[in-house]
């Protein structure tokens, strides 16, 4: 060792060793921790902590139709509706009295009853996945009563399923880094990954191939081909990235959302914008996305923004799409992993509705963030 | 809270026999107490999430080590006033921070090296990594390791020259 490396070793020795040892709150490492194991099944994104909506007003833009027609003060902001206020029929899980195991739940999907121990939950037109077990490490897809796991291995982040069997996920191989898995007709491979972070898969192409997704970038990656492909002509300063349908990109641009298509030779091509900070909901077809503005739920799409009154409501969350037509909104309290109040609101009828017997308590719906 | 696990005891013992070594870690590449307590906020709750493997792991306090440094090299933590303070110093801990001493000379010129600079000069000469368990650390190869600690000694071997 040199005289400078030595010197070197003693002051970095002297410094350390003059430190005193910060207060640690356990409980609330362990809390957080619960909440970093939802994060990661959404995605690359930064935790956001609940914000009040203020109630001063809404804009309804729509082709057509003046925004002072329509004071939020003459519109009832909540209909007792026989059909919008129907039972939840999305997915969710809750706890039971389980003095020995206050994790142990019940996971409630298409009329099923599955007794296991959730900590993410999503949903869309491919299924449902289930981020499961204490450590929260193994995902799987829901088969009727019985769950699938998608590896044997550990997953960082959760998998993507396609409406046409297609998976992919991003397996952490510990020392080694991580490995892509995408499965195809049947058939699976796979490829090492060298990031300095765990890459999430985003979704896939419409030909097949993982959209993944790094504070670096997007790329398109194909594990039966070598290499990756950067998506090009990507707007700067993206945050959270979705892929509402294969092949298309949701990007959080600041205070907006760009939506694009990636085309054969893996560039991003801009089809519309919309206000929002990318924790909305995509409806299946891609083309509907329904966030939180003030007063109510917005949907926008490329014709224009409509929003549904929900007045005086706090902490909500937007869990997703029921319906082709409308989304679960749910009053949440991260604080205390809880639900509070769920609403169904229609982007036809423009009205919320409380949704009949609503789990409340800790309850996990799709959607949430930890 | 504990997570009972087989293996290498609870989360909460980890914490409590780990976390000052970690920190002593997380201040040497942060340069400022505030910084560290976020960088080892935020490696702990990372820990927590994957306890079970964690906990089974041959290291569990070099697991620990990494998802440290790589979280400080990619500088991916949330602003710290969006999220609780989980960890932090009592009111006289400060107080026994190193004091500005004309002996440290190199203390304030690592603390201005590139991040992964820093990140290997403290692997090497605090914790006393070789280059091929500091590569696994940060997930790059050996080779990388010794360039990048090349870098950083040449860079504080010029200053100081500069400074003489």
């Amino acid at each position: 060792m040199s005289d400078l490396e030595q010197r070197l070793a003693d002051e970095l020795d002297a410094v350390a060793g003059d430190l005193r040892a910060p207060d640690v709150d356990h409980a609330g490492l362990a809390r957080a921790g619960r909440r970093e194991r939802v994060r990661r099944a959404v995605g690359p994104m930064v935790l956001v902590t609940a914000t009040a909506l203020a109630l001063a007003g809404f804009v309804l833009e729509r082709p057509g139709r003046d925004a002072s027609s329509d004071p939020a003060g003459t519109v009832p902001t909540v209909v007792r509706d026989g059909a919008l206020g129907r039972p939840l029929e999305l997915p969710w899980w809750t706890t039971v009295d389980d003095q020995d195991d206050p994790d142990a739940g019940v996971l409630h999907v298409d009329g099923e009853q599955i007794a296991v121990t959730v900590t993410a939950l999503r949903h869309g037109p491919a299924g449902t996945l289930v981020e499961h077990d204490l450590d929260g490490d193994t995902w799987s897809y829901v088969d009727g009563a019985r769950l699938v796991p998608f590896a044997a291995g550990p997953l960082d982040a959760a998998p993507v399923l396609d409406t046409e069997g297609g998976r992919a996920w991003v397996s952490d191989l510990g020392a080694d880094g991580w490995s892509l898995t995408l499965e195809v007709g049947g058939r699976s491979f796979g490829t090492a990954l060298e990031h300095d972070e765990p890459p999430v898969v985003v979704g896939l192409t419409r030909s097949g191939r993982a959209l993944t997704s790094t504070t670096a970038g997007i790329e398109i990656r194909d594990p039966r081909r070598a290499g990756a492909r950067a998506v090009t002509g990507l707007p700067a300063g993206v945050g959270r990235v979705a892929s509402p349908v294969p092949g298309r990109l949701a990007l959080q641009v600041g205070d907006r959302v760009v939506v694009g298509d990636v085309d054969a030779g893996a560039r991003f091509r801009e089809l519309w914008t919309t206000e929002g900070d990318g924790t909305g909901a995509w409806s299946d077809d891609g083309e509907q996305y329904a966030d939180l503005t003030e007063g109510g739920v917005r949907f926008a799409t490329r014709a224009g923004r409509t929003v549904a009154p929900l007045a005086s409501v706090t902490d909500l969350r937007v869990v997703g799409w029921e319906s082709s037509t409308e989304v679960v909104v749910a009053q949440w309290i991260p604080q205390d992993e809880a639900v509070v109040g769920l609403w169904r609101c229609s982007a036809v009828e423009l009205q919320c509705a409380e949704v009949a017997d609503a789990p409340t308590g800790r309850v996990l719906l799709p959607g949430l963030l930890g | 809270m504990d997570v009972p696990v087989a293996g290498t005891g609870s989360y909460e013992e980890f914490v409590a026999a780990r976390s000052a070594s970690l920190f002593r870690t997380a201040y040497l590449l942060t340069g400022n107490r505030p910084d560290a307590e976020d960088l080892l906020q935020v490696a702990l709750v990372k820990v927590y999430a994957g306890w079970r493997r964690v906990s089974k792991a041959s290291s569990p306090e070099a697991y620990a080590r990494r998802t440290l440094v790589n979280a400080f090299v990619s500088s991916r933590r949330p602003a710290r006033f969006t999220r609780e303070r989980l960890v932090h110093s009592p009111p006289d801990a400060v107080a026994h921070d190193p004091a500005p001493d004309d002996r440290l000379a190199l203390w304030p010129l690592v603390a201005a090296l590139p991040p992964r600079q820093r990140a290997v000069v403290v692997l090497r000469y605090y914790e006393g990594l070789s280059e091929r368990e500091i590569a696994e650390t940060l997930g790059i190869a050996s080779g990388t390791v010794k360039s990048t600690a090349s870098a950083a000694l040449a860079a504080l071997r010029l200053t100081i020259g500069e400074q003489a």
